[in-house]
């Protein structure tokens, strides 16, 4: 394992590095700059060039490439133009939030897929596996901005048993987490299903079975392991892609997260908590990467790092 | 585009009947609270730091009194400051109110309001600037004159100055703190005081010590204001019909606001008046089609702003001749209405040298472009009156920007024409801002390029002129030359709205969407 770490850990801050040095120039690319927007589009010229002088902006775009990096490399992300709170204050609450939701859906999402692959798997190509291939083909097709609406309307609105927004404990997080969940559990559960398929024709398995061991310890204890492998990839980039936030999701709801701050940030070119956000969300997926090689080999021991 | 998606989906599910208001779950928030949407977070309420942002500067004012404030009708009243008067050498002597507290308890005083100025004019070292130093730009100096007595110099005469003091007054203790760290401290002299400022809500607690019989108000009615951040309309308005939210101010869709008014009667009142907002579609006068006044006027005609007002914006606005609308002290009725014409604009059109090349076939006389930021109801606005300009021979292209490259190109001269509001203006003197040939981009908002040497002089006396009749007759005849030059096409001032639940009383909507009217509010 330190192995893993020592060969992936350079590759690591590489990407780190790259990221924060796209985002340094692609957000001064885009046409706008911070001081219209706090200041609004008709403040004075020179009030304008005040406020840029104060942050820095004046300088050399290297310069200020430089001390941008610098301060990362202490830990320093600036602080938020707006209130000028330090930024790590703002994002740290956003990226709980964010966890805590990605969290539940991946948990929830992961347990219908074990169950819904398992099952299909073992029915194989009768009535149950089929109607499990038609739920998750739905569940695949229909986006977080549809299903969202509907179980807002439906089982908030209509039937009140959940909070529409705001965090009231766990009954808050069934409808963000379905609307988050729903779709990665279908693409789980397809493809632990047909890695089932495969493996419970395997020569082990009919051993297994000649053995006299019960159909629930072979599923789950011996093929759901090889089984799962492939599904493990696919899990370790979309708890990535959770954990940095579900922008829709998060906006519907009303979660505040760390996707909807990146989004509010970018539109009010607040450079600083943008940086911030990307460089959070980049490190989570890296992470996420590193914990699925290692699980890789957890699972499978022959995987080796090349 | 997600926003579209969700109000298909939301659509679709009112045809199956899922959305019909007899089988609707109504909760009821507690009695001794109001829950407001708001669709965006308040940035801060520090009078230091805020800036443009709408929902900071109505919190601010529900936290800290300031020197002079606006009330319903959007007329000028006293606050802290108990008498304004010119000095004599362009500046300004406030008189500042005895008696009103801070929740502390620590009484307001000019050593404030001075403190609390400088530090708007001048940051503490470690700060950046404030984002309102600019409207503070002319003062030279903040002086304390008598115990109770604050003088404003200024550089030169400036009768829109005094609209520049709502800045909310702080203790001057307060000042050597952070803005995080005013929390709690009781530093509060208005009529509530923030108990809590997350992500998802702000609730606002009553203050006991607000002095309102000194500020000619009244006490809050209600112990807690919830201001709950929702960022999604379709969900803001699912909160208001489920009853998570007692009201809802100019944040719902303008066909929700129809479908509450017919379908939901019995549990909202939607209460309407025209806002301080002046929606315009402005010239470039540097483009040479536009440069010729009656093209500007054919436009002008050409426009039938009672149907995209009926079809477009559900009826939600005001048909606007002018900058102000009519409750605005200097709104000017002899200005007279430009009716819609498409045969006068033809011939205008002709008398401009822009014939129709082919009668009544597919050639255009011009093409034109329209930018508009994206923006649902601009985009939407701009469509139709390509349409209807494209009936008198105008092809009128439509581009939506981002909103930084909107205003980039616009403060470059690249747009020929493009749509926005004016808002909030408090004094005739934004016309000098908007139209004097010395405000032209990147230093002014004369985006139109416009320049009548008449118009300069008439709003550069209008800003020097203290006495009102005077500079009412000033403002009037500035008005009635830009009606005639018309560099701008006036579409409708907005009608602001308020959805409230009808358990609640007292509300009434300030023509500047301020919430000072929380104080009178109670519930059943």
């Amino acid at each position: 394992m330190l192995n893993v770490l020592v060969k992936r850990l350079p590759q690591m801050l590489l990407v780190m590095w790259g990221i924060a040095t796209i985002v340094f120039f692609m957000q001064r690319l885009i046409p706008g700059n911070p001081a219209e927007v706090i200041l609004g589009a008709d403040a004075s010229l020179s009030a304008k060039t005040e406020w840029l002088v104060k942050y820095g902006f004046d300088k050399p775009i290297v310069q200020q490439y430089f001390i941008y990096f610098k301060n990362i490399v202490v830990g320093d992300l600036g602080r938020n133009f707006s209130d000028y709170s330090p930024v790590m204050s703002l994002i740290l609450p956003r990226l709980w939030n964010t966890a805590q939701l990605a969290l539940f859906a991946f948990g929830l999402s992961l347990t219908i897929a074990i169950i819904l692959g398992v099952i299909s798997a073992a029915n194989a190509g009768n009535l149950v596996d089929k109607g499990a291939a038609m739920a998750s083909l739905l569940a695949v097709s229909a986006p977080s901005f549809i299903i969202g609406p509907i179980l807002m309307w439906v089982f908030s609105v209509k039937l009140d048993w959940f909070p529409l927004t705001g965090n009231e404990g766990i009954k808050s997080f069934i409808l963000p987490g379905v609307t988050l969940g729903a779709a990665l559990a279908a693409l789980t559960s397809r493809m632990i299903r047909s890695g089932l398929v495969d493996v419970l024709s395997e020569d082990y398995i009919r051993t297994a079975r000649s053995k006299g061991l019960c159909e629930f310890t072979i599923l789950f204890k011996h093929a759901l392991r090889n089984a799962f492998l492939p599904a493990l990839t696919i899990l370790g980039v979309q708890l990535g892609v959770l954990l940095s936030g579900a922008v829709i999701t998060e906006q519907l709801f009303s979660w505040p997260g760390l996707g909807s701050l990146t989004v509010e940030s970018v539109q009010s070119r607040e450079y600083n908590v943008v940086s911030g956000c990307v460089l959070v969300m980049a490190f989570v997926y890296v992470s996420c990467n590193l914990l699925v090689d290692i699980l890789y080999r957890v699972l499978d021991p022959r995987v080796r790092l090349q | 585009m997600f926003h579209q998606k969700y109000r298909l989906v939301l659509s679709s599910l009112a045809v199956l009947g899922l959305m019909s208001p007899a089988i609707s779950a109504h909760a009821e928030t507690p009695k001794d609270t109001l829950v407001i949407g708001f669709e965006s977070k308040p940035k801060s309420s520090d009078p230091r730091i805020l800036g443009t942002d709408a929902n900071s500067q109505y919190v601010e004012e529900l936290r800290f009194l300031p020197l002079i404030g606006f009330d319903e009708n959007g007329g000028m009243r006293m606050v802290v400051a108990q008498s304004l008067s010119p000095d004599g050498s362009g500046g300004w002597k406030v008189k500042i109110r005895k008696g009103i507290k801070c929740k502390n308890g620590h009484e307001i005083d000019a050593d404030d309001v001075v403190a609390t100025y400088n530090a708007i004019m001048s940051s503490p070292k470690d700060f950046p600037p404030s984002p309102r130093k600019g409207a503070f730009e002319k003062v030279t100096s903040v002086k304390k004159t008598a115990p109770d007595e604050v003088q404003f110099s200024l550089s030169g005469a400036d009768a829109a100055f005094i609209t520049n003091l709502v800045i909310g007054i702080l203790p001057k203790e307060a000042l050597a703190e952070a803005p995080e760290q005013l929390l709690g401290k009781g530093y509060e002299s208005g009529p509530f005081v923030l108990e809590k400022s997350a992500d998802d809500e702000w609730i606002l607690a009553k203050n006991d010590s607000y002095a309102a019989d000194l500020v000619k108000t009244s006490k809050p009615k209600l112990n807690k204001v919830v201001f709950k951040i929702i960022t999604d309309n379709s969900t803001r308005y699912a909160a208001l019909v489920k009853g998570d939210l007692d009201m809802v101010q100019n944040s719902l869709d303008p066909d929700k606001v129809i479908e509450i008014q017919k379908n939901r009667a019995d549990k909202f009142n939607v209460i309407t008046r025209t806002a301080m907002s002046t929606t315009f579609l402005a010239f470039n006068l540097k483009n040479a089609t536009f440069q010729n006044a009656k093209v500007r006027q054919a436009v002008a005609k050409a426009i039938n702003r009672d149907e995209i007002l009926q079809y477009t914006l559900q009826g939600l606005g005001e048909k606007a001749e002018s900058m102000f609308p009519a409750a605005f002290p200097f709104h000017e009725k002899d200005i007279a209405a430009v009716k819609y014409d498409p045969e006068a604009a033809k011939k205008l059109l002709d008398e401009a040298g822009l014939k129709d090349p082919d009668g009544n076939g597919p050639l255009p006389r011009t093409r034109v472009t329209l930018k508009v930021p994206t923006n649902k109801e601009r985009i939407a606005v701009a469509k139709a009156i390509a349409s209807q300009l494209k009936l008198v021979g105008i092809d009128m292209q439509i581009e939506s920007l981002e909103f930084s490259l909107f205003s980039k190109q616009l403060a470059e001269g690249q747009i020929q024409a493009w749509i926005a509001p004016w808002t909030g203006f408090k004094d005739p003197d934004h016309l000098n801002f908007v139209f004097n040939s010395k405000q032209i981009p990147p230093i002014g908002g004369n985006r139109s390029f416009y320049a009548n040497a008449k118009v300069d002089e008439l709003l550069e006396k209008g800003k020097t002129e203290y006495n009102f009749d005077k500079r009412h007759g000033i403002y009037s005849q500035a008005q009635k030359i830009l009606a005639d030059d018309a560099p701008y096409v006036y579409l409708w001032y907005k009608l602001g709205n308020a959805v409230i639940s009808k358990n609640v009383k007292g509300y009434k909507l300030y023509s500047d969407f301020r919430y000072l009217s929380l104080t009178e509010v109670s519930k059943n």
